[in-house]
């Protein structure tokens, strides 16, 4: 397999792909790459310098035309790490306001724990700067919509870490899924499932909700937010609705060490037209690792695999056919009486690649191209924040159905 | 210790005519597969290394069969 490690190797493969007038209509957001850019410099800040604002900054200091002029982390061993990381040019804030109030620039990366994402993204926007907010959006219906008010009165660009649909394995699934490859799609089964504790160490025990932040409820929804969200996009925009309704269950089942979060979850989200999207993830066991499972008539997908299987396909050569046939008839063992039932064993063929380049990340380095490229064009497009907006309503409405424990449906007048 | 053989000119012309009549076996085996499955004819070449790998199969096939019919008419 060919590696793809940048964006000028992702738009040339694209357009290779993009031969088909469906992938190009069907995804605008990608249309931002192909232009070209102007030289013109962005001035970038980030908010959150934790692991994941450290990799997004190791993905941006490679972009040309960027300068990272400042950064904002009030954990003291963050803030220093990034001040080494950055360089003594860039300035260092321990609040955000601060950072937006002192500084001209262009545009912000938020990476914090979720409950600060919404009025961090909200007063960057209200101060007329671009924002790129890591996923989920925010832990409240109430935030998310709050959020994409903003955005839509500052006229500003707002990306949601969604970095799947930057993905080209993902992209090429989804052109063939709309050229009806797999017939209409009738179901979508995903997992994520992982065997840890998910803790990060504590250095002193007052700091215990600072670092792992993911495991309680004032911070985070655990395994619905911070893996589910993917998913559940993904499936939002094969698709192309969002869901009716879902219902849940989660509970702590395995590591019952203190946290509030669930260790585990399933659901089933309904989708208009009687199609589902069934979901579990557990940190118990990684023996499945993570997946999603397209299912039509003509065929299935697994899309983090990259394969594809037919459903009936292309029948082999006569000679072949013929031997096999021989073959069977040699050696079979023949049934008395006859069978009157067949087991529905799984397929056993080993599939098709679904394309034999792949990516050297999972979409996270060609989406923050994007999102640089997109500012510098002041280029707004509302297919992002929708998909960012309606993957974290779908997330929440989840979680909301297996705390209450009942059917919950997609809150009545939500929509973009 | 190895001593020197002699392949007639005849016994050449008996394999040559052997291997050619495994080839035609193999080469009608493609035609009944076509014809009973429903394949396109341009399988007669598209399936040409299956006919060779199939004529090398018969070969070594017959060859047993000769071997075991030489060796029971030595006995007897």
């Amino acid at each position: 397999m060919e590696r793809i490690i940048n964006r000028r190797d992702f738009v040339k493969t694209f357009s290779i792909l993009a031969g088909s007038s469906v992938l190009l209509s069907g995804m605008p957001w990608i249309r931002g790459l192909q232009a070209a850019d102007s030289d013109r410099v962005v001035r970038l800040g980030m908010i959150g310098m934790g692991s994941r604002g450290m990799l997004l900054h190791l993905i941006l200091k490679d972009i040309p035309n960027l300068e990272i002029s400042c950064f904002c982390d009030d954990y003291q061993p963050h803030f220093e790490r990034a001040q080494q990381a950055l360089g003594p040019a860039a300035r260092g804030y321990y609040d955000y306001r601060d950072m937006l109030d002192k500084e001209t620039i262009d545009a912000v990366v938020i990476a914090t724990p979720l409950h600060e994402h919404a009025h961090q993204t909200i007063d960057a926007l209200n101060a007329g700067i671009h924002v790129f907010c890591e996923k989920a959006m925010a832990k409240t219906v109430e935030d998310c919509d709050d959020m994409v008010r903003a955005w839509l009165d500052s006229g500003k660009i707002l990306y949601i870490g969604q970095q799947r649909i930057f993905n080209i394995k993902y992209l090429k699934a989804y052109q063939m899924i709309k050229e009806g490859k797999l017939g209409p799609i009738t179901q979508i089964r995903a997992y994520w499932h992982r065997n840890n504790d998910w803790r990060r160490p504590v250095p002193s025990p007052e700091l215990e909700r600072k670092i792992n932040w993911r495991l309680y409820n004032d911070y985070s929804l655990g395994l619905m937010t911070e893996l589910a969200c993917h998913h559940i996009q993904i499936a939002n925009q094969i698709y192309d609705e969002v869901p009716e309704c879902v219902w849940g269950t989660g509970s702590i089942n395995y590591w019952k060490d203190g946290r509030e979060v669930f260790d585990n979850v399933n659901l089933v989200y309904k989708y208009p037209g009687g199609s589902h999207l069934i979901y579990d993830s557990l940190i118990s066991n990684k023996h499945y690792g993570l997946e999603v499972q397209v299912q039509g008539p003509k065929g299935t997908m697994e899309l983090e695999n990259g394969k594809m299987w037919e459903e009936f396909p292309p029948p082999a050569p006569g000679i072949l056919s013929l031997i096999n046939h021989l073959e069977k008839q040699l050696f079979d063992v023949v049934p008395i009486g006859g069978a009157s039932w067949v087991p529905d064993d799984a397929i056993s063929r080993k599939g098709d690649w679904i394309m034999d380049k792949v990516l050297d990340d999972d979409g996270t380095r060609i989406q923050m191209e994007s999102f640089v490229s997109d500012v510098r064009k002041n280029r707004v497009d509302p297919f992002l924040t929708k998909q960012g907006f309606y993957g974290s309503i779908a997330t929440l409405i989840g979680h909301e159905a297996m705390i209450n424990n009942e059917i919950t449906y997609w809150p009545k007048g939500l929509a973009l | 210790m190895f001593k020197d053989t002699v392949i007639t000119a005849n016994q050449k012309k008996t394999e040559a005519w052997v291997l050619l009549a495994c080839f035609a076996g193999a080469f009608i085996f493609n035609i009944v597969g076509i014809i009973k499955f429903q394949s396109p004819a341009i399988e007669l070449i598209t399936q040409l290394h299956i006919v060779l790998i199939l004529t090398v199969f018969f070969y070594i096939l017959t060859g047993i069969f000769r071997l075991i019919y030489t060796l029971i008419r030595k006995i007897f």
